[in-house]
């Protein structure tokens, strides 16, 4: 075994999350036995909760959750607490991303991990209570969070007093219903508070009127998990790891069409290549027989098989291709997919989530969607390509939140990418429909 | 919120508007006019229909004007290519699953949408999917449904919310299939509901007794009072060739807002049935239509020989200021009695009193101005619901709301006190757990319920007791006087302003009903139909009954003379605070129907008595120079009332309040006559399930 | 199409449901998570809670229970739980079997998985009862176990690296009475029961 991280592979003592593949103990013991808790986690909370944000900016990481936005600056953003409104930390953890599942096997794999980061996280934002908003269906995860939050407040590491420091945390599990809108942080806290997730307007953000009214602070599963080795091994360790303004290490989540679909916690900026050849065990069929490759979730438009060989997997080197890191979950396509049929899929899982709110959203998805079906079987006119591109223009940028914008990227991206296939196939049902 | 003042500039043009105001509200103040359907400015900002997009210098995409707030130095743009593209296509977007359906549709020509549409429409849609069809709600008799036509603005939903208090309106489901619409399909429960009506931007929302029946452009719109309260609602009378089509609000911010009560919405086709539209006499029992010179005949001969003194006039609820004025004159002077009274419920206090003893003294705008609320013998959401909303948006920022009398869900939090005077010596203790809820609170508002504390035996004991509640909790101060009468009938002010009570030993309205089962009175003029607490009327030898509707008083009567209704005479009411206010005839009264000061004016000529007024304007001057408060430089404004209350020695009893109103939907002649109203009572006492309102604590 | 398919909820049968003395507790401890003057927060919860006590679905009795616990306007509740799809606004079966049909499960075969669980509980389409009572299905959008695509969740949990044996495997137990152990399997409980 190397005894030194690569730019493709972390050695064991550098993974924040040792346990991602569930082969040990996900237990308070098994965690501590890792590294987790201790006498360092004491040191910690008594560290001035400033000090630890200015950590937090130095090491310049940015939120696993799919904006990349700068987590110390986020942060910095909270109001010490007043007396008067409390302070929240709300750890979103309403996974649903198409193509992304690393906060299920944080949860119930590593829950210990994300419990020390809301203890942490709580000190450094100066609220008393957090909590973890877990999709519905994770229900069999929630169950096991809870058991491992149960599990720190008998080891005295929740609740009053955590090791004699005086920092007061608690912690609350709260189960979703089956809305991926929810994911979206002001949404979440409207489900939050017991209602429909409906994104707010925004101003105000949540670090004025979040949960409750409150200052609040909404953070992936993995970004706070994170926090605690960060600050235990050091910012010279995190940004040892990727390119500058992308330190760090990453989960990515590989799934489609790839020998060994996985989860795998790797350096920041590793290639998209060397992710798949060096983790997946390849593309199904061999390199050479891939299609296309959506490298963030279902919301970031895809990659050529070009872009592919070649782009590195960060924040900013994806979006200079003009599409994202997002959730890291990368969906990866062969020649033997019929891509358009899986794009219009997307667009329905889309149409199926938009909360109904705006206008362009609730009117325009399902538009997009029917053409999309419509236009997959070849049923349309090539003038309707272009009419969808416009129609994908109309709603993006247009709505309350990036719901709309997530929902007409890959659209779009599918018409950069393969427009000749749906010419294709509208010159193919045209000819049969002049045969018949 | 700051006086900070913030420069900015939109389209060029430079403005400065308050700390926290919006780019809509900045656009306003300099005429600039930006297209938007969910936002309005009575409701919370929700921000949806996306309609009201402009550019912000420097900003990554376009904002809603409609919530983003100003700051200094920002450069907005409203009219440049960027936005006019994001309003064309959120004008698609609305158009793509709406019916287009204007031929069929009641909206049609004061529609938002289709004003808007003209602007950013286009004559063609790129749209060649299905459109979405959506099933209609059945929720009751004042609102028509089509819910295909829904936008999903959800401006119904937080009116319901947030002003009526009534949260029967929700939007369910999500994205496309998001519906608007309520728990379970029943009538609505809110007196206010026909609100949603005017603020729906679309045809979703209609008013169903209105359906099919006019075009707004045949309408003639004129101004008036509504008369169904003594809230003195601003409304607009749509009329077409002399029927009365609808009735609509007209905004008044110190009184009705731009809301209105369902009853004053919905009773106009109580004015066209149950008229009485010729003057009818009884004869052996049977009665007959005749004419007004006969009718005048048979009055003149009734009084023949008969005493001032067994001769009495009852006024009713129902009656403009002139009309008061002239019926007072004519019985006081041309009949010479003065056994005369505008207070048919038995109401105890009079214009001696000091009209601010009769009056809402905070105004009605002013209870916004309260940090707490006693309301004694009152509710006031049935007795005047424009008045409840001002109490409950104190209530929702917190203010506490007491209630002495029978508990009742007035659509926001409230403590149920007590039940008599008696809770007032607990109240007025600040160590007891109800006087804590007072605590601290500078500007209570005392409402006091006139039918149901001021009509009791013990009203003048009543009424020194609570003034000298408002003494101790100090809020019968000059900058505040939180002393407050709520009338339930239109024209009572009017008739407390205009003295229309016995002058000197005649009988008030208690007096007469004895004396009338006594066989005191000969002759009795009943004008109009009031509340008598059911005290019967019959008795007198000979009796008059003026008024507008076959009522089941007017036939006891031996003459029923026509009147015209509150939409066919110009008129001026006085509201429950006082504040006179002009309304204006949109129709003409039916068949051979007189307006009332007119009618008075030409009995007294047959008493060889003259009234010095033939025209409206003359009969105006002779009562402001009687009346100098009723001027026309005061009209439309709230004044101030001394309270002039001698302190009497009448025992004050126990007993507790009763309910101040038995049905809403019925509770004048007006409505009696209406069948919507009718079916809207049905409707309301057969509802499977209340809205389940907070908690009354 | 054209026709819309929004949620109609089932007709109002009336039964005045009441939470039994263990939901109680429970009800309890959910409203211990939230501030005093919060406690709509529980609205989602308690509907989770009535979908388990009340066979699985939540029903217009179950909203009106849960609106009343809260104190909250009946069209609150009503607008949650149409809202959120997990809740069932009709019977199902037994088992609730959600076949995830997302991009990631689809490029592994979910269409396949699909059709093998249609033939192996006779259902025809979704939303409606295996005659036996057994199984309802519905295809849903991603589960969040992509790399272990594809998969399907039966009740609370999960089934991964389907193919159409192991799917036939899993309900002929399932019909057999036996217990299928899903990935990370839990009492499921904990959630409502925890400190």
């Amino acid at each position: 075994m190397a005894s030194k991280s690569t730019a493709t592979h972390l050695i064991r003592a550098d993974k924040v999350f040792q346990n991602l593949d569930g082969a040990e103990d996900w237990g308070i013991k098994g965690y501590e036995k890792r590294g987790g808790y201790g006498k360092e986690l004491k040191k910690i909370l008594k560290t001035d909760p400033k000090d630890i944000i200015e950590l937090v900016k130095a090491s310049g990481q940015r939120g696993r959750g799919g904006a990349g936005f700068p987590t110390g600056l986020k942060w910095s953003f909270m109001p010490r607490p007043d007396g008067v409104r409390p302070n929240y930390l709300v750890c979103n953890a309403d996974e649903g991303e198409p193509g992304t599942c690393k906060d299920r096997d944080i949860l119930r794999f590593d829950p210990h991990t994300l419990v020390e980061g809301m203890i942490v996280g709580c000190h450094a934002l100066g609220a008393e209570t957090g909590y973890i908003y877990v999709r519905g269906e994770y229900y069999d995860e929630t169950s096991r969070l809870q058991q491992a939050i149960d599990e720190a407040y008998e080891a005295g590491l929740l609740g009053k007093n955590i090791m004699g420091t005086g920092v007061n945390v608690d912690v609350y599990t709260h189960l979703g219903a089956g809305a991926y809108i929810c994911g979206e942080e002001t949404a979440l806290l409207e489900s939050l508070e017991g209602k429909k997730g409906q994104p707010r307007l925004k101003p105000p953000f949540p670090a004025q009127f979040g949960l409750y009214g409150c200052p609040t602070t909404i953070n992936n599963v993995e970004t706070i998990a994170q926090i605690p080795s960060i600050l235990k091994r050091g910012v010279d360790w995190w940004t040892q790891f990727g390119r500058p303004n992308n330190h760090g290490t990453k989960i990515f989540c590989i799934s489609g069409a790839v020998n060994k679909p996985c989860n795998i916690e790797a350096p920041m900026s590793i290639s998209l290549k060397d992710l798949i050849e060096e983790h997946c065990d390849g593309v199904m069929g061999g390199w050479d027989n891939l299609q296309a490759i959506i490298p963030g979730g279902s919301s970031t438009p895809m990659l050529n098989p070009e872009q592919s060989g070649e782009v590195l997997m960060d924040f900013d080197a994806l979006r200079e291709l003009g599409t994202g890191l997002g959730t890291a979950g990368v969906i990866v396509m062969n020649k033997e997919v019929d891509v358009l049929d899986v794009m219009t899929r997307i667009s329905g899982f889309y149409k199926h989530e938009s909360c109904g709110q705006c206008t362009p959203c609730r009117e325009g998805v399902g538009w997009v969607y029917r053409l999309m079906e419509r236009l997959r079987d070849g049923n349309g006119t090539v003038e309707e390509l272009d009419q969808l591109f416009d129609v994908t223009k109309r709603i993006e940028g247009r709505t309350i939140c990036a719901f709309a914008d997530g929902a007409m990227w890959p659209v779009q991206g599918t018409l950069k990418h393969f427009r000749g296939e749906f010419e294709k196939r509208i010159e193919a049902q045209s000819k049969k429909q002049g045969a018949a | 919120m700051s006086d900070n003042l913030i420069n900015l500039t939109i389209d060029g043009h430079e403005v400065s508007v308050p700390q926290g105001s919006t780019i809509m509200k900045a656009a306003e103040k300099l005429s600039i006019e930006i297209p938007h359907f969910c936002y309005h400015e009575r409701l919370s900002v929700a921000g949806n229909c996306r309609m009201c997009l402009v550019n912000i210098e420097g900003a990554p995409k376009p904002v809603t004007s409609c919530s983003w707030p100003v700051s200094e130095g920002m450069k907005v743009t409203t009219a440049c290519e960027e936005t006019k593209e994001a309003r064309k296509g959120v004008m698609e977007f609305l158009l793509i699953n709406h019916p287009l359906d204007c031929p069929i549709c009641d909206q049609a020509g004061e529609c938002d949408l289709q004003d808007v549409a003209v602007s950013y429409g286009s004559d063609r849609s790129h749209y060649c999917e299905s459109k979405r069809s959506v099933d209609d709600l059945e929720i009751g008799s004042k609102i028509k449904t089509v819910m295909t036509r829904c936008i999903h603005c959800t401006r119904c939903i937080r009116f319901a919310t947030e002003v009526a208090g009534v949260e029967e309106m929700g939007a369910t489901g999500r994205g496309e299939n998001m519906r608007v619409g309520t728990y379970v399909e029943q009538a609505l429960q809110s007196e206010l509901a026909g609100n949603m009506i005017d603020l729906c931007p679309v045809g979703a929302l209609t008013s169903k007794p209105y359906a099919f029946t006019a075009r707004p452009w045949e309408l003639v719109r004129t101004p008036s009072i509504d008369v169904m309260d003594a809230v003195g609602t601003n409304i607009r009378v749509d009329s077409r060739a002399d029927e009365v089509m609808r009735i609509v609000p007209r905004e008044n911010a110190e009184v009705n807002e731009e809301w209105m009560s369902d009853t004053a919405r919905f009773s106009y086709d109580g004015l066209a049935r149950n008229r009485l539209t010729t003057p009818m006499h009884k004869v052996s029992g049977k009665w007959k239509s005749i004419t007004w010179p006969k009718a005048f005949e048979v009055i003149a001969k009734a009084h023949k020989g008969v005493d001032a003194d067994r001769i009495a006039g009852l006024a009713g609820d129902i009656h403009s200021l002139e009309d008061l004025y002239a019926f007072n004159d004519f019985m006081k002077d041309v009949i010479g009695t003065d056994n005369v009274d505008g207070r048919m419920d038995g109401y105890a206090l009079n214009r001696e009193d000091g009209l601010g003893a009769s009056l809402m003294n905070t105004g009605i705008a002013g209870l916004e101005d309260a940090d707490a609320f006693v309301l004694i013998g009152t509710n006031p959401r049935h007795e005047a619901p424009l008045v409840n909303t001002r109490i409950r948006k104190q209530a929702l920022k917190g203010a506490p709301v007491l209630m002495v009398g029978e508990d009742a869900d007035l659509t926001y939090t409230s403590t149920h006190a007590g039940t008599d005077i008696k809770t007032l010596e607990t109240l007025a203790k600040p160590t007891t757990k109800l006087g804590k809820l007072l605590k601290g609170k500078e500007n209570i508002a005392v409402i006091v319920g006139a039918k149901t504390v001021l009509t009791r035996a013990d009203a003048r004991a009543q009424i020194r007791e609570i003034l000298s509640f408002c003494e101790k909790m100090n809020v019968a101060r000059k900058d505040w006087n939180g002393f407050n009468v709520l009338h339930q009938q239109a024209g009572r002010a009017g008739a407390l302003a205009l003295g229309v009570t016995p002058e000197d030993s005649g009988m008030d309205a208690t007096a007469i009903y004895k004396a009338l089962k006594g066989g005191k009175i000969d002759v009795l003029w009943q004008f109009g139909e009031g509340d008598t607490s059911n005290k019967s009327l019959s008795g007198a030898k000979f009796s008059v009954y003026m008024g507008t509707h076959k009522t089941d008083t007017a036939k006891e009567a031996n003459l029923m003379l026509p009147l015209a209704a509150y939409t066919e005479k110009d008129g001026l009411w006085m509201n429950t605070e006082g504040r006179v206010q002009e309304a204006k005839a949109a129709a003409k009264p039916p068949l051979n129907a007189k307006e009332d000061w007119k009618v008075f004016r030409a009995l007294s000529d047959v008493f060889k008595s003259t009234l010095p007024f033939n025209t409206l304007k003359a009969l105006r001057e002779n009562m402001m120079e009687d009346w100098p408060i009723l001027s026309e430089e005061y009209w439309g404004t709230k004044q101030e009332f001394d309270i002039a209350f001698k302190v009497g020695k009448a025992t004050v009893t126990d007993t507790a309040y009763t309910a101040p109103v038995d049905s809403f939907y019925l509770s004048n002649e007006i409505l009696r006559a209406s069948p919507v109203m009718a079916e809207c009572a049905a409707e309301n006492g057969a509802a499977k399930f209340k809205p389940n309102m907070k908690k009354v604590s | 199409m054209a026709k819309s398919s929004a949620q109609k909820i089932e007709v109002h049968e009336g039964k005045d449901l009441k939470w039994t003395a263990s939901a109680k507790k429970k009800v309890e401890k959910i409203l211990a998570k939230y501030p005093d003057d919060q406690s709509r927060s529980a609205t989602i919860p308690l509907l989770w809670l009535a979908q388990k006590e009340f066979g699985g679905w939540v029903s217009v009795d179950a909203m009106q229970l849960v609106a009343d616990t809260l104190s909250l306007p009946y069209i609150r509740v009503y607008e949650v739980a149409t809202f959120y799809t997990m809740f069932n606004l009709k019977p199902v079966g037994k088992y609730h079997v959600q076949v995830c049909t997302n991009c990631a499960c689809m490029i592994r075969g979910s269409e396949k998985i699909v059709d093998v669980v249609k033939e192996a509980t006779g259902l025809s389409g979704q939303g409606t009862i295996s005659d036996d009572g057994l199984f309802t299905l519905t295809e849903v959008e991603c589960l969040g176990a992509c790399v272990e695509a594809p998969m399907m969740q039966i009740n609370d949990g999960y089934h991964v690296k389907l193919t159409p044996e192991s799917t036939v495997e899993i309900l002929e137990g399932l019909k057999a009475g036996k217990t299928v152990k899903s990935t990370t399997p839990s009492k499921g409980l904990e959630i409502f029961d925890g400190k």
